[in-house]
């Protein structure tokens, strides 16, 4: 007997996993398959204010999936627009609430969201869902650096993947064996050898005979003494904190600029800024007369419908409120120029180098304050 | 300085009119071992008992685990405890293997541990396939061993069985030696590695923590000892601690790291010898004994060091000032011990005290890992211990799990007190993964 087994897991979505595993259904198991409304064939982002629907039938991605899983098939699909979600989380939960209320099921699956933010939150959101409400195991399947990913991985299992769709046949085989470890009562065991994100939970297990305490510490001491590669069996991280600046004594006098992860450039995109995952951010002057015009502007943030930061680009950039308040002397003095990237499916290492970068840049402008504005 | 340790290989236990040891079958006279363990009648209801590998048997609370001993020249086998001080780690010591001298009270507390004979719980220690040899007792002055207690009157019974039940083999002829051998100061090409022992030892009330040469370990300052002093009963378990992490004098007299060092010694390695650790009651000493083990370890001009930690908590300080301090002096340090992530995984940081200066540690197991375990047909002790006394790794209630003890005698407990979970001197055979 493996001693997970008789582990007794206080985290919810694992001890509902198990208490599903221990169920013997001798007929196939029934699976959910969740996607959004481009894999469900609906359209692109036109479409992605659909409402969800369920369907007994097989789409898109959930063909192929089904084809691998053993001693269980996909009942049914869901399929739901991610502005939809992502705008009306309460009621697109409620609806597919609705749909499962009816509908008898051992598995949820939804994805792959691939690099995807609104896709890869709305997987995670209604994993974590569907697994509290129904007590039945939930997982999805997300790129390292996906939003959703640290937004979920506490919450249900969220298995690795590639970064677009082309790694999909690679995503449905790890989803498809992942999954027919469910489906077969199989233990999950830790995050390395299964594939998924760490759910942050550090658990006890037991070794083969040979690795005793004694044999490990000297095999890791030796290959430490001559500079052999080791692995520490438990990484200690320390992290990084920003310290929280102090408080402006005095605004009237104060120098100040504005950041912006929104996406708004001159229409053209003149320093190419990419419209996700930025690797770059470029400085624009404001204009003289301080309104920044439609025709002149544009938004290329690839994560939201940029029609409203295109008719108006104060939206982001509040250009004609800061003026005022330089004016009426409630700051000393504003940056004549802003900060300008997009900060969608930027990964944290870029961020943290751009924010360098831009750092450096208001230190030699000997700026004290910075307003940082986001999409 | 060699130590030869001729082991005798015990099959079975029974009682019997004589107290001998035959074949492999240890045979004790139960009135005989009583009056042994017992001179003084310090303790009083003693009984006997033993347990087997597989059997469905539940032992608790459990206060010292011993190495039935003896020595042929007649010396104490715990010298400045059950006799004068005199040094330890050379000449010929008897051991029976295969089995050990159990002292169970009635009363459990924070280093008092269960043992399952049977099913996962028997999995989980390594005292699980030996042979038991239990007594069970209470104190005559029922004003002893209130609250945080000492088991002074256990810890020493469990000794003089231990006597008792070695002087079976002192005139017989081993199975066979194991022989330790390393002479002092020794050079050779090899990387010189010191092994630095945190003992159990926080408390300045005498009594409580582990002793060496019959001392309490609180007051001395790291020394350098010589590893078959370890191996030869001049280390002995005090009453403070955990039981699923500490080391019991059995582990002491079998500490699994320094034979594995002795395996590499000539080798691949140049084993120089072992530093204690203790744990600093105030941060005064806490820094005091970091400099000491560092210090003395480039005196002797160590490369490497492995340090054990059998403990958590406040020890977890030392340990990363000692590491910081080895590893400051260039000796590659890999540390070894548990880990503690609260009862549901989450908790971080894992230990008290954190520092990247770790880049190896060995992870020996979770101090509190739940688990469920069924009943056992027969009890050695007192079950009511566990919702009676303040184990650590018990609960009277909790929301999640109910209380430690059910009605049909099942235990949901965590591994603190599970004796021998974790074995950070060498007998573990858990580690800790991400889930």
């Amino acid at each position: 007997m493996s001693l997970l087994e008789i582990t007794v897991h206080l985290d919810g979505p694992a001890r509902h996993a198990r208490i599903s595993n221990r169920k013997q259904v001798r007929e196939l198991k029934k699976v959910i398959y969740y996607i959004n409304q481009f894999y469900g064939g609906v359209g692109g982002e036109d479409k992605a204010g659909c409402e969800p629907f369920i369907q007994e039938t097989l789409i898109g991605p959930g063909m192929a999936l089904n084809g691998q899983l053993k001693g269980g098939s996909i009942t049914h699909t869901i399929v739901c627009g991610d502005d939809y979600m992502n705008e009306h989380p309460e009621e697109a939960v409620e609806k597919i609430s609705g749909f499962l209320k009816e509908t008898e099921f051992d598995l949820f699956i939804a994805g792959p969201a691939f690099f995807a933010g609104r896709y890869g939150v709305n997987c995670g959101r209604i994993c974590k869902y569907v697994q509290e409400k129904f007590q039945v195991p939930a997982f999805t399947c997300m790129y390292e650096e996906a939003p959703g990913v640290e937004m979920f991985r506490r919450d249900v299992y969220i298995l690795k993947c590639g970064n677009s769709a082309a790694a999909m046949r690679k995503a449905l085989k790890s989803m498809s064996a992942f999954a027919n470890k469910f489906l077969n009562g199989e233990e999950i065991l830790w995050a390395d050898a299964e594939g998924y994100f760490s759910r942050g939970i550090r658990q006890q297990i037991i070794l083969p005979e040979d690795q005793t305490a004694d044999n490990r510490a000297v095999d890791m001491l030796l290959k430490k003494i001559h500079g052999e590669p080791f692995q520490t069996e438990m990484p200690i991280e320390m992290p990084e904190r920003a310290p929280v600046p102090p408080a402006v004594r005095d605004m009237s006098s104060a120098r100040v600029a504005f950041v912006s992860t929104g996406g708004i450039v001159p229409i053209g995109n003149p320093n190419k800024i990419k419209t996700a995952a930025a690797i770059s951010f470029a400085t624009y002057a404001y204009p003289e007369d301080g309104v920044m015009r439609p025709g002149e502007w544009e938004s290329i943030h690839g994560g939201y419908d940029q029609k409203y930061a295109d008719a108006n680009p104060m939206t982001h950039i509040p250009v004609d409120a800061l003026r005022r308040a330089e004016g009426e002397g409630k700051m000393g003095w504003l940056l004549p120029y802003y900060f300008s990237t997009t900060g969608n499916l930027t990964s944290l290492t870029n961020a943290v180098k751009m924010a360098k970068e831009i750092g450096d840049r208001l230190r030699e402008e000997n700026i004290q304050a910075v307003i940082l504005g986001s999409a | 300085m060699k130590l030869s340790i001729g082991d005798f290989f015990v099959r079975d236990i029974v009682f019997g009119s004589e107290t001998s040891y035959r074949d492999g079958v240890l045979t004790v006279n139960e009135a005989e071992a009583i009056q042994a363990l017992n001179p003084e009648g310090k303790l009083m209801n003693v009984k006997l008992h033993i347990a087997r590998p597989g059997e469905s048997v539940r032992i608790l609370p459990i206060k010292e685990v011993i190495e039935a001993r003896t020595r042929p020249d007649k010396r104490a086998v715990f010298p400045g405890l059950t006799g004068g001080v005199t040094a330890c780690g050379g000449g010929e010591v008897f051991a029976l293997k295969n089995m050990d001298i159990l002292a169970v009270g009635k009363y459990g507390g924070w280093m008092e541990g269960i043992l399952d004979m049977d099913g996962p719980g028997a999995r989980l220690s390594n005292l699980g396939n030996r042979l038991h040899l239990c007594f069970t007792a209470e104190n005559t002055d029922p004003t002893v061993d209130q609250g945080q207690h000492m088991n002074l009157n256990f810890r020493m019974g469990a000794m003089l069985l231990a006597e008792y039940i070695g002087r079976t083999v002192r005139e017989q002829i081993p199975d066979e030696y194991e022989v330790y051998e390393m002479a002092e100061g020794e050079e050779s090409e090899l990387p010189k590695v010191v092994l630095v022992m945190q003992l159990n030892s926080f408390y300045e009330t005498l009594g409580f923590d582990d002793t060496f040469y019959g001392t309490d370990a609180m007051f001395m300052t790291p020394p350098l000892v010589h590893p078959n002093e370890v191996l030869d009963g001049a280390v002995c378990s005090g009453s403070i601690c955990i039981a699923g992490q500490r080391a019991y004098t059995y582990d002491y007299q079998n500490y699994p790291m320094i034979k594995r060092l002795y395996q590499e010694h000539g080798r691949t390695l140049n084993f120089a010898g072992v530093i204690f650790a203790i744990v600093g009651p105030t941060l005064d000493k806490k820094e005091r004994g970091a400099i000491r083990v560092a210090e003395t370890a480039k005196l002797l001009g160590c490369d490497a060091a492995i340090v054990v930690q059998p403990a958590d908590g406040n020890g977890d300080i030392d340990l990363f000032k000692m590491i910081k301090n080895l590893e400051a002096k260039g000796i590659k340090t890999v540390a070894v011990g548990d880990e503690n992530s609260g009862m549901d995984g989450r908790t971080y940081p894992t230990k008290a005290m954190l520092d990247p200066c770790c880049d190896a540690y060995v992870s020996c197991g979770m101090t509190c890992q739940v688990y469920e375990l069924p009943p056992m047909e027969r009890i050695i002790g007192d079950l009511e211990s566990v919702m009676r006394d303040p184990y650590p790794g018990t609960w009277a209630e909790n929301a999640t799990y109910g209380p430690s003890l059910r009605e049909d005698g099942s235990l949901v407990v965590d591994t603190h007190v599970i004796i021998g979970n974790n074995g950070a001197f060498g007998w573990s055979r858990k580690t800790c993964k991400d889930f």
